[in-house]
């Protein structure tokens, strides 16, 4: 257990106020980290943010649609190797994910540890071990659980072979030149004003 | 009571000061509303105000409340984090954010850099999947220079 910042606490609680709740089980695993979300998480990978966005640092699985339609997101799990299977129940040999949904959409993921216990990363906050009760998120942001899926433990490779080399943008110069030029006089104005 | 050429109430007081006859020209000498001094008052204040340059501390204030609402609205969230009203007031800001994103990204990475790709649209051409310690040390490369 990892004792995190009351601030980053708080922003946590404000959405999902449930894991306040000694039944929740809940306990901080690691510190604010904005690197990887709960779908890489649960995935195998904290060193990536796997998400819907099209933006440069966000990766999703090729071939998959990027959007955050239920079935999308256990399109990207099965990418990776996962299977559809009926519960958390411990299959030996075997890592099993919950994947969580409001409506159409899904909203979140977490590793299952066992039948009682999950780990989650939530969002840009911390991870955490919570409750498997499946309607432990009901009434928030994350909703409820709409699936469980599996891997087999063997194959947890194929999450960090499908990490994507880091490919440098190309600078467009001109352009840069441009606003560098007017940040620079902003930069001067504030100087002139005794503010920067 | 006394009243002024309008016919408005107004005190009298028992010692005038050249003050009061500045901003009361017109009324009975030795005497001023308190209408009229308040307005007049206030003129002189707001002058003052005026004089100084709030632009830059404005504009810390406005980057600094949007950036802990965006956070504080979308701390939990995996996707959709850019989806929110207060990202886009800080996008709107334009260049005046840029010096703020900049003290944010050189504590860390943060997801605050996408910002800096709709502020300053094809500075960069992505040629495929960087990292966001990439993206930020890239940015932060280019800020230095101002």
């Amino acid at each position: 257990m990892v004792t995190i910042a009351p601030d980053d606490l708080d922003q946590l609680y404000k959405d999902l106020p449930c894991l306040k709740e000694p039944q929740s089980l809940f306990s901080p695993e690691s510190y604010v980290d904005y690197i990887y979300n709960c779908i890489a998480w649960a995935m195998g990978s904290n060193i990536m943010w796997v998400g819907g966005n099209d933006i440069p640092w966000q990766w999703w699985p090729s071939g998959v649609p990027m959007d955050m339609n239920k079935q999308s997101l256990v399109d990207a799990f099965m990418a990776l190797g996962f299977v559809i299977c009926d519960d958390d129940s411990y299959e030996e040999g075997f890592r099993k994910v919950a994947l969580y949904g409001i409506g159409s959409e899904w909203t979140h993921a977490a590793r299952v540890l066992d039948t009682t216990k999950y780990h989650s990363k939530f969002g840009c906050n911390c991870d955490g071990f919570h409750s498997s009760n499946p309607s432990l998120f009901d009434g928030t942001i994350y909703g409820s659980v709409y699936k469980y899926m599996k891997r087999p433990l063997a194959d947890e490779h194929i999450t960090v072979d499908n990490v994507p080399m880091c490919i440098p943008p190309t600078l467009n110069r001109s352009v840069w030149n441009q606003y560098l030029r007017k940040l620079k006089q902003h930069a001067a104005r504030l100087r002139a004003m005794g503010v920067a | 009571m006394l009243e002024n050429n309008n016919n408005e109430p107004v005190v009298q007081i028992s010692d005038s000061t050249s003050i009061f006859e500045q901003h009361n020209n017109g009324l009975d000498s030795g005497s001023f509303s308190f209408y009229s001094m308040e307005v007049s008052y206030s003129n002189e204040k707001k002058k003052r105000v005026k004089s100084i340059q709030t632009e830059p501390f404005e504009n810390r204030l406005k980057f600094e409340q949007n950036f802990k609402y965006w956070n504080f609205e979308t701390n939990a969230l995996s996707a959709n984090n850019f989806d929110n009203a207060s990202f886009e007031e800080i996008v709107n800001m334009g260049l005046d954010a840029v010096p703020f994103i900049k003290e944010v990204i050189e504590k860390g990475p943060h997801p605050i850099v996408h910002a800096l790709d709709l502020i300053m649209p094809d500075v960069f051409e992505y040629r495929g999947y960087i990292s966001l310690e990439e993206n930020c040390k890239q940015w932060l490369q280019l800020l230095r220079m101002i």
